[in-house]
C-alpha cells in the first residue's frame, strides 16, 4: 500500500474557532500517544464480514509480538448502531481499546460516525442508504460528535467523486478518511489530493472485514484516546494523521515506545 | 513461510500469523482451458463473452474479459489445500469477490493463520484468504477452515 | 425491496446428478494446475487417511445444471455476477461416486456499494452422494446489476 504523500497542513476548522496550520504531530516534534484503526467491521453485526471481535483481539496480539503498534479499534458496522452492545471483557484481556461507531450511507458517499447518540438515532433511519448528508453532518456536529467521509477516493461511495460534482458541504467536513485498507493506491491517492486541496485533517482506518486485515491503515493521535469522548474531542480538533502499518511500526520503533 | 508440496502440515506447528502465498498469472489461456472443463455450468455459461471476448467484456463495463468467479474459488482453494497436506480437510471455505479479477492480472494468492483451536482432539485452524491484484486490490477475500492432524509423537 | 417471485424461496428442487469420474478429476486437475497425488495418485492416496484418491473439493463447479436453477425473477439488473460463496464440505468426493444436487433460493437482498445498487440472490446446493450423505453445502450469491451502456 502507498503510504499517503506528504503531510497536510489544515486549514482552520471554523466550527473550533481555531486558527493557524495544523502540523501533524512528528512534524512538531512530538511522540505520539496511541495508533487507532478507525473503521473496522465484524460478524456480530455486518453481513459482509468474516472477522469476530475476538479474532482481531487476537489478531492484534499477534501482531504487537512483531513490532507492530496498534492500540485500539473502532467498530463501525454499517447502517446501524447499538448502544447495548459492550466489548469490555475482551477490550481488558487483550489490552486493545474497542470503541464503537457506525458506517452510515449518505448522498454523498460512506461516513463514519463517532459519538452516535439515541437523538441521531431517533432523527435519521441509519438504515438508509441516501441520508441527506448537511442534515446529518450538522446534526453530528451539533449532537458533540466527529463524521468522516470515509474512503473518500473511492468511486460512487467516497466523497471524492460527488467533490468534483460540487454537490458536498465541506463547511461540515473537517477530516476525511485519506487511508482506507481497503480501497486501491489510486484511490488512497484521489483521498490524499481531497485532503490536500482542501486543507482537511486525515485519518485511516483498514475497513477491515476479516481478521488479518485491521490495523492495515490507522490513525496516529497525539492524545491518548481510550473512550468515544477523547476520540470525539481529537478528531474535532484536527489532531489527526493518517497512516499505514508499516509507518506505524517504523515510527514506534523510531520513538523506542513498547509495542502495546 | 512455505513448505514443499504435500509435506504434512500440523496442527502443532501452526501459528497465529503465519502466511503463505504463491504468484498465479490469470492468462486467457488458463482461462480457456477451465472453461473447457467446465462448459455449460450455469454460472459459467454466460453467452456474453465476458470470460472470453473484449467486446462483450466492455459490454459490461468490465475493462477486458474476467476470470471466472468459482475459478478464483478453486484457485485459492489449492493453495489452502497443498499447504494443508494430504491428511488435511478443508472444511469450509466463504469467500466473497470485491472487484473482477481480470484476464492477464498477476495474482497473489495469499492466505494467513488467524485462530488454531484444538476441540476435542480435532485441530481446526482458520485462514483468512486473499487474492491480490498487482494494483494492490483484493478482488477476493475471504475465509478457510481447515483440519489438521496432531503431530504423531 | 426489489420486486421478485417469493413463493420460490425456501423451496428445494432436485437439480440432476452427475458421476465423478477419474476423468473429470484428471482434467479439472490440469485446468487448475493441481498435481496434488491425493487426486490424482492412486496408490499414494490409499496411504492417506482417505484410503484413495478423492476429487478436489471445488470439483463440483464445473458441473452442468443448465436451465434448471431455481429463480427468483428479480426484476431488476441487465447483468449479473458471482457474488461470493460459502462451501461446506461434509465428505470427500470420490472417483465413481454419483453425486445429486438439490437446490432452493434461500434469500433474496439489496445492497449499495461503489458500483452502484446491486441485489444478491442467494441459492443453497446440496450435494448427496449414493449412499444418501450429503457431502457439501454451498451458498452462492450472484449479484444482479444494472450496467450502464
Amino acid at each position: 500500500m502507498t503510504p499517503v504523500a506528504g503531510r497536510v497542513e489544515n486549514r482552520a476548522n471554523p466550527r473550533q474557532g481555531r486558527s493557524g496550520p495544523r502540523r501533524a504531530a512528528s512534524e512538531r516534534g512530538r511522540a505520539i500517544a496511541c495508533y487507532l484503526d478507525l473503521h473496522a467491521h465484524s460478524t456480530d453485526a455486518s453481513d459482509d464480514a468474516g472477522g469476530t471481535v475476538e479474532g482481531y483481539l487476537k489478531w492484534i496480539a499477534a501482531r504487537r509480538k512483531r513490532g507492530d503498534r496498534i492500540d485500539g479499534v473502532v467498530l463501525t458496522e454499517h447502517r446501524q448502531f447499538d448502544p447495548a452492545v459492550r466489548y469490555d471483557e475482551l477490550a481488558e484481556r487483550y489490552a486493545v481499546t474497542v470503541l464503537l461507531g457506525a458506517e452510515l450511507e449518505t448522498d454523498v458517499g460512506h461516513v463514519l460516525v463517532y459519538g452516535v447518540t439515541p437523538a441521531l438515532a431517533e432523527r435519521f433511519d441509519l438504515a438508509d442508504v441516501a441520508l441527506p448528508h448537511r442534515e446529518l453532518l450538522a446534526a453530528v456536529r451539533d449532537e458533540g460528535g466527529a463524521a468522516v467521509p470515509a474512503h473518500a477516493g473511492r468511486p460512487r461511495i467516497g466523497l471524492w467523486d460527488h467533490a468534483q460534482r460540487g454537490d458536498v458541504a465541506f463547511e461540515l467536513v473537517g477530516a476525511v478518511e485519506a487511508l482506507n485498507g481497503g480501497s486501491s493506491d489510486e484511490e488512497n491517492g484521489r483521498a490524499a489530493r481531497l485532503v490536500e486541496e482542501r486543507g482537511l485533517a486525515s485519518v485511516g482506518g483498514s475497513d477491515a472485514h476479516f481478521v488479518s486485515a485491521i490495523g492495515r491503515c490507522l490513525t496516529a493521535f497525539e492524545r491518548s484516546v481510550t473512550s468515544i469522548e477523547e476520540l470525539v474531542d481529537e478528531l474535532r480538533a484536527g489532531r489527526t494523521r493518517a497512516l499505514t502499518a508499516e509507518q506505524a511500526r517504523a515510527e514506534a520503533s523510531a520513538e523506542g515506545a513498547p509495542a502495546g | 513461510m512455505s513448505a514443499p508440496p504435500f509435506e504434512q502440515r500440523y496442527f502443532d506447528d501452526a501459528e497465529l500469523g503465519d502466511e503463505f502465498e504463491e504468484e498465479y498469472l490469470a492468462t486467457p489461456e488458463r482461462v480457456a482451458t477451465y472453461l473447457s472443463v467446465s462448459r455449460g455450468n450455469a454460472q459459467l455459461d454466460e453467452e456474453d463473452g465476458r470470460f472470453s471476448d473484449a467486446s462483450g467484456a466492455q459490454a459490461l463495463g468490465l475493462e477486458r474479459p474476467i476470470v471466472p468467479g468459482v475459478m478464483s474459488l478453486s484457485i485459492i482453494t489449492r493453495l489452502v489445500t497443498d499447504w494443508a497436506g494430504p491428511a488435511g480437510r478443508l472444511r469450509t471455505l466463504d469467500a466473497s469477490f470485491r472487484r473482477p479479477v481480470l484476464h492477464g492480472d498477476r495474482l497473489r494468492l495469499l492466505a494467513l493463520v488467524t485462530d488454531a483451536t484444538d476441540e476435542s482432539g480435532v485441530g481446526r485452524v482458520t485462514l483468512d484468504v486473499y487474492l491480490e491484484n498487482e494494483r494492490g486490490e483484493r478482488p477476493l477475500q475471504g475465509v478457510a477452515v481447515v483440519e489438521l492432524p496432531h503431530r504423531p509423537r | 425491496m426489489v420486486e421478485h417471485d417469493e413463493s420460490v424461496i425456501g423451496v428445494e428442487h432436485e437439480l440432476g446428478s452427475f458421476t465423478v469420474t477419474a476423468e473429470a478429476v484428471a482434467s479439472y486437475c490440469e485446468a487448475l494446475g493441481e498435481t496434488n497425488p491425493l487426486y490424482l495418485d492412486e496408490e499414494f492416496a490409499r496411504g492417506t487417511p482417505y484410503g484413495g484418491c478423492i476429487a478436489p473439493p471445488l470439483i463440483f463447479t464445473t458441473v452442468n445444471f443448465r436451465g434448471v436453477l431455481p429463480d427468483p425473477q428479480v426484476e431488476f439488473g441487465n447483468a449479473r455476477f458471482l457474488g461470493g460463496e460459502r462451501v461446506e464440505v461434509l465428505e470427500p468426493m470420490r472417483p465413481g461416486d454419483t453425486i445429486t444436487a438439490y437446490a432452493q433460493v434461500a434469500e433474496v437482498y439489496e445492497k449499495t456499494g461503489r458500483s452502484g445498487r446491486m441485489v444478491f440472490v442467494v441459492r443453497r446446493t446440496r450435494y448427496a452422494n449414493q449412499h444418501g450423505h450429503d457431502v457439501a453445502l454451498v451458498d452462492s450469491s450472484m449479484v444482479h446489476r444494472e450496467i450502464e451502456a
